[in-house]
């Protein structure tokens, strides 16, 4: 009830009368504050913040290690490069019994008898100088401050298809994984059809196949090649060999057989068949050699002594808004590596040298397309390591096979350093597993113009063929997915339940069964995915990912070797010999004299011995240096055997000059350099 | 009911008067909890949470006065001669910008000779500050540079040179174009996201720099001018922008790649300049930096 106040009259007393117009103001105050239910008490926990902001971060640096592997067998010519005393840039053949091996590279040790006619200020006595390509232009630190080669981050962003056997039916690498050759396997006294693949299957025991445009030999076409999914029964040939280009059947071999180049097999999982095709990479790094800082790392040289580089990337790469090629979040990144063609000094004496070398070739050869400056590489050709076939197509170690080009074999071509986007590696996608597996890495080619085409330049000389590959893409794995399948979520059932029709209603309702845009449609609204685990989370079976998180930024140290490798190394030796008569009789045009102190600089001389040792005893009896064999003009025959080594590997790319280490060297000879220096 | 009854004069009451009415309230006022759980707390949780600093270094690599990254560049200290010390006279040894020698700093041939701990451990020490003003400065970083025994201390045979002969430099070099020379120093390491977010893409810091003895523990400090009245030093001619003491240094996003360079004010530059970055194409010559000794 309110409060009553009595309030007297100002004059008089008297309970009628009033006062007028008096005004009394009435303050309403309240002392009472509006409290909360109760405290509020929060805590905030550094850890779940890290996670949150670790979960929400998608900026990657990257930094670390490239131990390569690198060496120069595949050198032009064993020449020593100098200026005379005219200041012209000549060169001089370095004798076979001058060439050295050291850790992996071919050269020559400075000595008196080389420093005498030339001098080149660069080198000191007993130092050991390697030909070219030496370490300026193939070691990936190089101190004449020119990089030999080109890092970038790349990521799969989309597919194609390519014809990996020629045929004329249009059968490309969609169609499945091709057969080149029916084999027979004998088994318990059975005998069962293997097959060999021009590519690695990626098949496993127990695994079922398709088998595409076979031909079934039965009568009444009991093997039922269209309709029948067959399991494989045993991996590799008679010989337990070759397991990932070979596989076994049960069917006998006098069922079935193919045809080269439209058959095909396809991997099948629960009724779903794996689809085949070429991841291509894109580049997230744009700026090139100023994206990162390459620098030698500590105590870093490999095993054979190779220094180990150290690179930091400064670009931070943001794979926000990023899906590869099958829609789905980044999950993996490629560390890729590509020969550049400028690294060398265009002033260096050396550099000159080879120019004036190919001076005569086309200049769409010489030259960088676009520009005047001179090629010493040939441009960038990549395929992968395939079988030893001539119907197949991008065999990286055929490249340059005269059989294989009149076949018109395909490759990947004028691959360069600055482009966007590469071809990469084969792989199988299975619907049912939705994994992506990774069947064949591709692989660059390089060569160098002298090389290549060095008999345009001298028709004496046969071309060298043989080039340097290496796999220019190395997996970072940033995320992995989960390696058990989500449940399948048929929206198509709560659809027709309530009569859903606007497509927004249907789209919200997907958000709210969380199913995440890369999820599979295998019908109609109807989803399967697997999850993409977050940092830090493994699975059961252990797969996942766990980097530093520092300043907002994921943090990858990558620890990545690069081999530089030849492209088909040679590991069959055989021994040439040839006989030469010397003399002012039998030789007196000085052929077979010109003709032996080539044989004496080759590389891969030798020895020489005389045919007629008691006749030499007679004539010459102090004979017993090259030397003086050069100066020999008598009138008395001198026969003598040279012998040289040849050295074959599995395809015709010319002339090899250095053998591979697969190769038995007992029967060559070797020279400890202490001989020397 | 329970009313409070009051009596009020009617003469006490003038304008403006007020009444006190108290109105009691026995309940506590539920209100906004949700609000302060979903807003409130979220909010402050939020501000309580420092912003994401970039700690991200990178290398920066010096540049000459165009901006040109130089492969190399020499240091060279000279210090008071003992003699003119003694005199009460101190001066630096020659007039131009070259190093004095071990003998000033009083080494003697067999700690050059042998390597001995007080010639190893003595070391140049390069000091970064925000600022050039001392008293109001925060130091940023430091690096160490040790005494060399390198090809301008060896004679033309590979050995040590006398410590009447033997300079006080020091050599550094690129870690890759120059693999024989001493690295450490010659590349600067610093936030790249204080450089990209400067103006300009400019970042400025003030070096001092400071011999350390490990003979006898003395701090020499050292600047990059001998325009100095050695008996008359005044704090107006070390500190600040125009004083010899704190070197300037620039860092630099330049074409894409980092780079930074020594900045010399009109002391530091007048002859024999402190630095040189840019010296004459002659024979030999690399980008020197020159400090001399400021307090005997």
């Amino acid at each position: 009830m309110d409060k009553t106040n009595k309030i007297l009259l100002n004059s008089v007393k008297l309970p009628n009368n009033v006062n007028v117009d008096t005004q009394i103001q009435v303050g309403l105050n309240n002392k009472n504050k509006p409290v909360p239910l109760n405290d509020v008490d929060t805590i905030v926990s550094q850890y779940e913040q890290f996670v949150k902001e670790r979960k929400d971060s998608t900026i990657y640096r990257f930094y670390g290690v490239v131990k390569p592997v690198v060496n120069n067998t595949l050198f032009n010519e064993n020449v020593k490069i100098f200026l005379d005393e005219n200041q012209t840039v000549t060169a001089t053949t370095i004798a076979s019994s001058e060439l050295f091996e050291k850790e992996g590279w071919i050269g020559y040790y400075e000595s008196n008898a080389l420093t005498k006619e030339s001098n080149t200020n660069n080198s000191s006595l007993c130092e050991f100088v390697p030909f070219d390509p030496g370490y300026d232009k193939l070691r990936v630190l190089d101190n004449d401050g020119v990089q030999n080669y080109l890092l970038k981050i790349t990521y799969p962003f989309e597919t194609r298809d390519i014809q990996i056997m020629k045929n004329n039916s249009g059968t490309t690498l969609s169609d499945g994984i091709p057969i080149i050759e029916k084999i027979e396997i004998e088994l318990n006294d059975r005998l069962y059809v293997g097959f060999r693949t021009a590519m690695n299957h990626g098949l496993s025991v127990g695994d079922k196949v398709n088998l595409h445009n076979f031909i079934d030999l039965t009568v009444n076409n009991s093997l039922k090649l269209n309709k029948k999914t067959y399991k494989v029964f045993k991996l590799g040939n008679q010989f337990n060999d070759q397991k990932l280009r070979t596989f076994v059947l049960d069917i006998e071999p006098d069922q079935i057989d193919l045809n080269v180049g439209v058959s095909t097999i396809k991997r099948v999982v629960k009724g779903k068949e794996s689809n085949y095709y070429v991841r291509r990479f894109k580049s997230l790094t744009v700026s090139g050699y100023t994206d990162y800082d390459l620098y030698p790392a500590a105590y870093g040289t490999t095993y054979y002594y190779d220094n180990v580089a150290a690179f930091n990337f400064k670009t931070d790469i943001d794979v926000k808004d990023l899906t590869d090629n099958l829609g789905r979040p980044i999950s993996e990144l490629y560390l890729t590596i590509v020969k550049n063609d400028n690294d060398s000094d265009p002033n260096s004496i050396n550099t000159q040298y080879w120019n004036s070398t190919i001076s005569n070739l086309s200049s769409s050869i010489t030259t960088i397309s676009g520009t005047n400056i001179t090629r010493f590489w040939t441009p960038i050709s990549a395929g992968y390591d395939l079988e030893n076939d001539i119907n197949i197509n991008y065999n990286i170690r055929s490249y340059g096979d005269p059989n294989y080009v009149s076949e018109g074999s395909l490759y990947y071509e004028n691959i360069d350093e600055s482009n966007e986007v590469f071809d990469g590696d084969i792989v199988e996608y299975n619907e049912s597993d939705l994994l992506e597996r990774r069947l064949e890495e591709v692989y660059h080619r390089i060569n160098t113009i002298y090389r290549e085409y060095l008999n345009d330049i001298d028709s004496s000389k046969e071309d060298k063929r043989e080039g340097y590959i290496y796999r220019p893409f190395n997996l970072i794995q940033i995320r992995e997915f989960n390696n058990v399948i989500n449940p399948t979520i048929d929206l198509q059932d709560v659809i027709d339940k309530y009569n859903i029709t606007n497509p927004i209603d249907i789209e919200n309702l997907k958000k709210s069964f969380q199913i995440p845009d890369y999820a599979t449609q295998v019908s109609p609204n109807v989803y399967r995915w697997r999850t993409l685990l977050e940092i830090g989370i493994t699975d059961s079976s252990g797969r996942g990912v766990n980097y530093p998180f520092e300043s907002g930024a994921h943090y990858m140290y990558l620890d990545k070797t690069f081999y530089l490798e030849r492209q088909d190394t040679p590991c069959e030796v055989s021994l040439i010999s040839e006989e030469l008569c010397l003399g002012s009789v039998c030789d007196p045009n000085e052929n077979n004299k010109e003709k032996l102190i080539t044989f004496f600089k080759d590389p891969t001389y030798l020895d020489y011995a005389f045919l007629n040792e008691n006749e030499i005893l007679q004539i010459i009896p102090d004979i017993n240096d090259s030397n003086d064999l050069f100066s020999y003009n008598g009138t008395v025959e001198l026969n003598i055997e040279v012998v040289l080594a040849d050295y074959d590997g599995e395809y015709d790319l010319g002339k090899r000059d250095v053998a591979g280490t697969c190769v038995d060297f007992s029967v060559l000879k070797q020279r400890e350099i202490d001989d020397v220096c | 009911m329970f009313v409070d009854r009051r009596k009020i004069l009617i003469g006490n009451i003038g304008s403006g008067t007020t009444i006190d009415i108290p109105l009691k309230t026995n309940f506590f006022p539920v209100d906004n909890a949700e609000l302060i759980q979903d807003k409130f707390v979220n909010d402050e949780v939020e501000k309580s949470i420092n912003p994401i600093v970039d700690y991200k270094k990178i290398i920066f690599k010096p540049a000459d006065n165009n901006w040109e990254i130089i492969d190399k560049f020499k240091i060279n200290l000279n210090f008071y001669t003992p003699n003119s010390i003694e005199a009460g006279a101190p001066s630096h040894r020659g007039t131009g910008a070259e190093p004095g020698v071990y003998k000033d700093l009083t080494f003697v041939f067999d700690d050059i000779f042998c390597r001995t701990n007080r010639f190893i451990n003595s070391f140049i020490r390069f000091s970064f500050y925000d600022i050039p003003n001392s008293g109001e400065n925060q130091l940023l970083s430091f690096f160490d540079i040790f005494t060399q025994v390198g090809v301008e201390q060896r004679t033309e045979f590979g050995f040590p040179e006398g410590v009447e002969t033997s300079p006080i430099s020091f050599i550094l070099g690129d870690p890759i174009k120059q693999p024989e020379e001493v690295h450490e120093g010659y590349q600067f390491y610093w936030f790249k996201d204080l450089v990209d977010n400067a103006p300009n893409q400019e970042y400025a810091l003030y070096t001092l720099v400071q011999f350390n003895s490990a003979i006898n523990g003395k701090v020499y400090q050292l600047g990059a001018s001998k325009q100095f009245d050695v008996n008359n030093i005044q704090l107006s001619e070390l500190d600040g922008e125009e004083g010899i003491l704190y070197l300037k240094m620039v860092l630099k996003k330049h074409n894409g790649v980092y780079k930074y360079r020594f900045e010399p004010n009109a002391k530091q530059s007048v002859f024999p300049a402190g630095v040189n970055l840019n010296p004459s194409t002659t024979s030999g010559s690399m980008p020197t930096l020159t400090f001399w000794q400021i307090t005997p």
